[in-house]
């Protein structure tokens, strides 16, 4: 499968992405030229230069530095979105599919209810009672969202347990938790693989989206929704200033989502065969 | 060794908006003694599989019991027994699908060593190998895939996997359908010569009488759920009177 990846135009353009933000976030403090949250009036709206290589912001903040920085806001918010919801999604969804019956009926009515909620309801409900802040932003957008990773994840476990070579495992004296954790997980990994792929380039844009409210991030973090929204006072003076986060946002996105798509077209190609 | 007693399955399905009860195995009994041969013949959606999931306790009966050596058996929950799970096994329809596709063959017939032995490594990985070569597989297949594998290996790993742990009983669900007529032969042979090299009885459950002829001592033959005729012929044809066992004989090759 890493052949046919790498042979792929779509994954690899979608894994240069991925790529380029993922070393942005890690390596921010060594690639910037300037502190990201230093406010200099004097500065401000300075066109590119050696100092400032993409010029400043309407408070004269440096705006690559923050742009730059901003990939460790959105992945760091992202990816550990992820992570919760991909142990919430598939606990819950392969014991769904293992245990059925009762368990199975309350799990999905209950994901039902939670479906019914737009995100932004949520978001807006926890961020009004309990406050801005990182941690906050992201257990809304869990409890917003992990009905739908584990309504997905359900779906393909009791797809594969409905399987005849599910039914072999059986008569070769497997257990539920045995086929669980040896046949079905391993199975759907490639599908949750790529769910989760084009998941977080959801992730970003919702907490970029709710940034840009105004919801989740102290005023002046340097993530791109909150850039965007602050430099929308300046959109026909400096455009640019909508352009560039505008733009991170997009690439970061288009790149798991690129990626995403690939990889499902990869595995699809693969099963017809 | 196993019995059903007046074992039943039925289903509730809506028909025109009324529930109604599908019975797809009517109160039947019949005996397996150790180290026979017989086989259950009817045509497609007569209750076969239905009956054979029953007998190896992966689905509980709506009535009526399993009984190994005089232990009820019926139900999901008898295979949690690791020993009486080891001492039913079945060969599924399809050898692809009734593969795990990640799995490779060495892994495949050691799942069963795995859950129901639990063998040392080195006896696990001898004894694989060993059933390999008795099922005329190239040791060079151990780390393919199911997908791999031509119809008939398939078929013979999946043979491999029900007799790596010596069971009284295999039941072959339409085992050889769908492999072509010289493999199809070989594999009945292999199964022949198997039985002789260690006592197992099989129970073959086919729509294909000639299967059943060739391999069974005593045939059953299902009709609606229901067993019509039970005759032991060891491969006499005359011996079946009920005018369905007769047009499932008229039809053969």
């Amino acid at each position: 499968m890493i052949r046919r990846i790498l042979k792929s135009p779509q994954a690899m353009v979608g894994l240069a992405l991925i790529a380029i933000t993922l070393l942005a976030a890690v390596f921010a403090p060594w690639i910037v030229p300037n502190n990201p949250d230093v406010v200099s009036l004097t500065q401000k709206f300075k066109a590119p230069s050696t100092v400032h290589p993409l010029g400043t912001d309407q408070l004269g903040r440096c705006e690559f530095s923050r742009l730059v920085y901003g990939a460790r806001y959105s992945l760091g918010m992202a990816l550990p979105i992820l992570v919760i919801l991909g142990v919430i999604g598939l606990t819950l969804g392969c014991a769904c599919a293992g245990i059925g019956g009762v368990f199975d009926r309350v799990v999905t009515i209950i994901s039902d209810i939670f479906i019914a909620f737009p995100a932004l309801t949520v978001v807006a409900a926890i961020i009004g009672a309990w406050g801005n802040g990182i941690e906050n932003i992201v257990l809304s957008i869990v409890i917003s969202t992990w009905a739908w990773f584990t309504r997905m994840v359900r779906a393909y476990a009791v797809m594969e347990m409905g399987k005849e070579y599910i039914l072999g495992a059986r008569i070769a004296g497997a257990g539920t938790v045995r086929i669980i954790f040896r046949h079905v997980l391993p199975n759907i990994m490639p599908q949750y693989l790529i769910y989760a792929s084009t998941g977080v380039a959801s992730a970003i844009l919702t907490v970029s989206g709710f940034s840009f409210l105004g919801l989740g991030l102290p005023a002046g973090s340097p993530e791109w929704g909150a850039m965007l929204s602050e430099a929308r006072a300046s959109l026909y003076s400096h455009p640019e200033l909508l352009l560039y986060p505008g733009l991170c946002i997009l690439a970061t996105a288009a790149g798991y989502n690129l990626f995403g798509e690939a990889l499902r077209d990869i595995l699809h190609g693969g099963s017809t065969r | 060794m196993l019995e059903a007693v007046r074992v039943e399955k039925s289903y509730a399905v809506r028909t025109q908006g009324r529930m109604k009860a599908f019975h797809a195995v009517r109160p039947t009994s019949f005996r397996i003694e150790e180290g026979a041969s017989y086989a259950l013949v009817g045509e497609s959606g007569s209750g076969k599989t239905t009956l054979s999931q029953i007998l190896m306790g992966l689905l509980p009966p709506t009535a009526g019991d399993i009984l190994l050596d005089g232990a009820s058996i019926a139900g999901k929950s008898a295979r949690r027994d690791r020993n009486v799970a080891a001492q039913l096994q079945m060969v599924l329809q399809d050898g692809k699908s009734a593969l795990d596709p990640r799995f490779t063959v060495y892994d495949s017939i050691a799942e069963p060593i795995r859950n129901l032995l639990k063998l040392p490594r080195e006896k696990e990985r001898e004894l694989v190998v060993s059933l390999m070569q008795r099922m005329e597989l190239s040791e060079k297949h151990l780390h393919n895939r199911a997908g791999e594998l031509s119809g008939g290996q398939q078929k013979r790993v999946c043979i491999a996997r029900a007799i790596a742990v010596s069971p009284r009983l295999i039941i072959f669900d339409e085992a050889v359908s769908g492999l072509d007529v010289i493999v199809r032969k070989h594999i009945l042979d292999l199964l022949k010569a198997l039985r002789r090299e260690r006592p197992c009885a099989y129970l073959f459950v086919t729509h294909d009488m000639d299967v059943a002829m060739y391999m069974a001592e005593t045939i059953h033959v299902m009709k609606e759920g229901e067993i019509v005729e039970r005759v032991t012929c060891k491969g006499n044809q005359t011996l079946f009177v009920h005018p369905y066992s007769r047009l499932l004989v008229s039809s053969m090759a």
